[in-house]
């Protein structure tokens, strides 16, 4: 396996109301063929924002990718025009979003919206996309395909929306999807099944995933590495069930405290939050960002900003403590 | 859906009979009558004997009920009747006018879609840049601007400067389209910039506000060539606000255009319908407030159902 994407040193910024936000700054991560990588955090923290990046979606104004490189198939499409980026776009790299109430257009029929992103990427006719679109539908789960190709969005429930979705990401067969939180809106009976799909789909079809999300028990369940983002950083990288396990960040081991876990008795255990706020994005101090919330904090985290450091092959982490000190049970 | 049409077209009836109560009570509550009027230029020669011949003569001494089931009945079998005025039958007075009203709005209509759909996608996707403040200056001149004051500019600006006016007499398009275009093309000109400066404004903010949805930007994501984002998933969910300003304005311009008539020397509905009011002239006035009706009514049915067309989650049953 080798690597499909590499990011390096991401920084996207916001300039609104004569602010400078700093919503992702300096994300450096690598993507390997076939692979779910998680990005977990909490709202706010930069994830979706990564991942429009990495397709050059961010609206200007009000956002724009000021530094970085994003490495495909070794080329830097971050350097691409806007034609050549949008051969990129539902033909290599694809995405779905959150809200499947809204990310489809409500005028347009099922089948349309399928069958132009095939002939957006495409010499191929009419027929074929048509085809090709019934062929997805199936494969994602809806019956009747053929018939629901002339239906609009507003006929479809919410599930069958996002499996719409999906189906539409997966149509030009792309190397890598973006999941931008794919099941929040959704049921929860319906998370299971969209995200069993999903993973069906990868392991198929071979397509790496981002999975975007702020919930860990997706993370632990569907993702091969995890990247925990805060504050526009990443703060924790490693393989999901490392981290999982033992945490090397006094955020990642926050957000797992406060998950409940189904595994253990009620009332055993109780759910602890991170007290406070995630910092001002526009008003960013020289010390780490998880500083003023950090149970473990000392003195030298004030004024110094930790790089990422790996704490054990394939783990890096970006916190100053050494392992010895970082204990997340004397914390609790 | 043709059950529904069908269904609005019977909604029409009850419509037009409230309009034609309220306007048939309204003409009679103006104090004096046509035939007051008609005499008033006679001096002192008017017995009240010669008033009541003419009143008998125009049916004005009958019962009001009677009155007005006689016009009623009439309208019923689309027989307006007869001016009080002039003594013409109402079809012909309003049918020698009624084309070249037609033909000014819809020239404006067409000139005010053909310019404020671009523009106003223009100025949105330009969005605080100089194209969109140009744009924004364009149509707020119009919005500023009264037709017939652009229009007697036109006429003044073409004396002065090319010693040319404008035709005066009317040529129907189909006898002779070159002489009735010069004619006509001037205050369809003036009306359909006010017009286009309407629909502009009403462009550029319901497709500002299409172009932030979630599934436009799923349209870019999935690759679409960049007209294609803008025609097929900006421009056409914007459409429904917009068509119904253009249907409004259309409407009004066929029976509202009355100084801008005047000024263009056109003999159209507005200066009919000033005339006909002057004059009390009960019935030609009653007839063309029922025609003005019947084309908001009309307009508004051909306006929902292209909402249906446009957007499928509008159905009517």
């Amino acid at each position: 396996m080798g690597s499909l994407l590499e990011v390096r040193n991401l920084k996207t910024r916001f300039y609104t109301q004569g602010r400078e936000i700093h919503a992702v700054d300096g994300v450096s991560f690598d993507i390997q063929v076939g692979e779910t990588l998680a990005i977990v955090g909490e709202s706010g923290c930069g994830k979706s924002v990564t991942a429009l990046s990495l397709l050059s979606l961010i609206p200007w104004p009000p956002g724009r990718i000021i530094d970085g490189e994003v490495w495909f198939l070794g080329e830097n499409i971050l350097d691409f025009d806007a034609e050549r980026m949008r051969r990129i776009r539902g033909k290599e790299i694809s995405m779905i979003f959150q809200e499947p109430m809204t990310s489809l257009n409500p005028i347009l029929s099922i089948g349309r919206q399928l069958t132009e992103t095939v002939m957006a990427h495409s010499d191929g006719g009419q027929r074929a996309a048509h085809a090709r679109a019934v062929e997805m539908l199936a494969k994602v789960g809806i019956p009747e395909p053929a018939r629901r190709m002339t239906q609009y969005p507003h006929q479809f429930s919410g599930g069958m929306r996002q499996r719409v979705m999906i189906a539409m990401a997966l149509i030009c067969s792309p190397k890598l999807i973006l999941a931008d939180e794919p099941t929040t809106a959704l049921d929860v009976t319906i998370q299971a099944q969209i995200l069993a799909l999903m993973k069906a789909l990868s392991v198929e079809t071979g397509v790496s995933v981002v999975l975007i999300t702020h919930n860990l028990g997706i993370v632990a369940r569907y993702a091969d590495r995890v990247n925990v983002m805060y504050a526009g950083r990443i703060v924790e990288q490693g393989v999901a069930r490392a981290i999982y396990a033992h945490p090397r960040h006094p955020y990642t081991s926050g957000l797992i405290a406060s998950v409940p876990r189904m595994n253990e008795p009620r009332g055993r255990q109780r759910l602890v939050p991170i007290e406070g706020q995630p910092p001002d994005l526009g008003a960013l101090g020289a010390g780490c960002r998880f500083y003023p919330r950090c149970k473990y904090r000392r003195e030298p985290c004030r004024t110094n900003d930790p790089p990422l450091r790996e704490v054990e092959p394939g783990h890096w982490s970006a916190c100053l403590l050494t392992d010895l000190e970082f204990d997340p049970a004397a914390g609790s | 859906m043709l059950r529904y049409v069908i269904r609005r077209v019977l909604l029409m009836i009850p419509t037009l009979l409230g309009v034609a109560v309220l306007i048939f009570i309204l003409m009679r509550l103006i104090p004096g009558d046509i035939v007051e009027i008609r005499f008033a230029g006679e001096g002192g020669g008017v017995t009240e004997e010669m008033m009541a011949q003419e009143r008998s003569r125009l049916g004005l001494d009958q019962s009001l009920v009677w009155q007005f089931v006689h016009w009623i009945v009439g309208i019923a079998r689309f027989d307006f009747g007869i001016s009080m005025w002039t003594g013409q039958p109402i079809s012909y007075e309003i049918g020698l006018r009624f084309g070249l009203s037609l033909q000014i709005a819809i020239m404006a209509t067409l000139l005010a879609t053909l310019l404020a759909i671009p523009l106003g996608t223009l100025s949105a996707l330009k969005q605080d840049t100089l194209i969109d403040y140009a744009v924004r200056v364009f149509s707020i001149a119009g919005l500023a601007t009264p037709s017939f004051w652009l229009g007697i500019l036109m006429i003044l600006g073409f004396l002065i400067f090319f010693q040319w006016m404008p035709p005066i007499r009317y040529t129907p398009i189909w006898v002779d389209p070159v002489a009735n275009l010069t004619q006509l093309i001037w205050p369809a000109l003036a009306t359909g910039y006010r017009y286009s400066a309407v629909a502009t404004r009403m462009t550029r903010s319901a497709v500002l506000e299409v172009l932030r949805e979630d599934h436009v930007r799923t349209a870019r994501a999935k690759g679409l060539r960049e007209r294609i984002v803008l025609v097929r998933h900006a421009v056409k969910n914007a459409l429904l606000p917009i068509i119904t300003v253009i249907g409004l304005e259309f409407a009004f311009l066929l029976g509202g255009l009355v100084v801008t008539e005047q000024v263009f020397n056109l003999n159209g509905i507005g200066l009919l319908f000033v005339k006909a009011v002057g004059n009390h002239d009960y019935t030609m006035v009653q007839a063309l407030v029922m025609l003005v009706a019947m084309v908001f009514i009309v307009t508004n049915l051909v306006v929902d159902i292209l909402y249906a067309w446009i957007d499928p989650r509008v159905y009517y049953r």
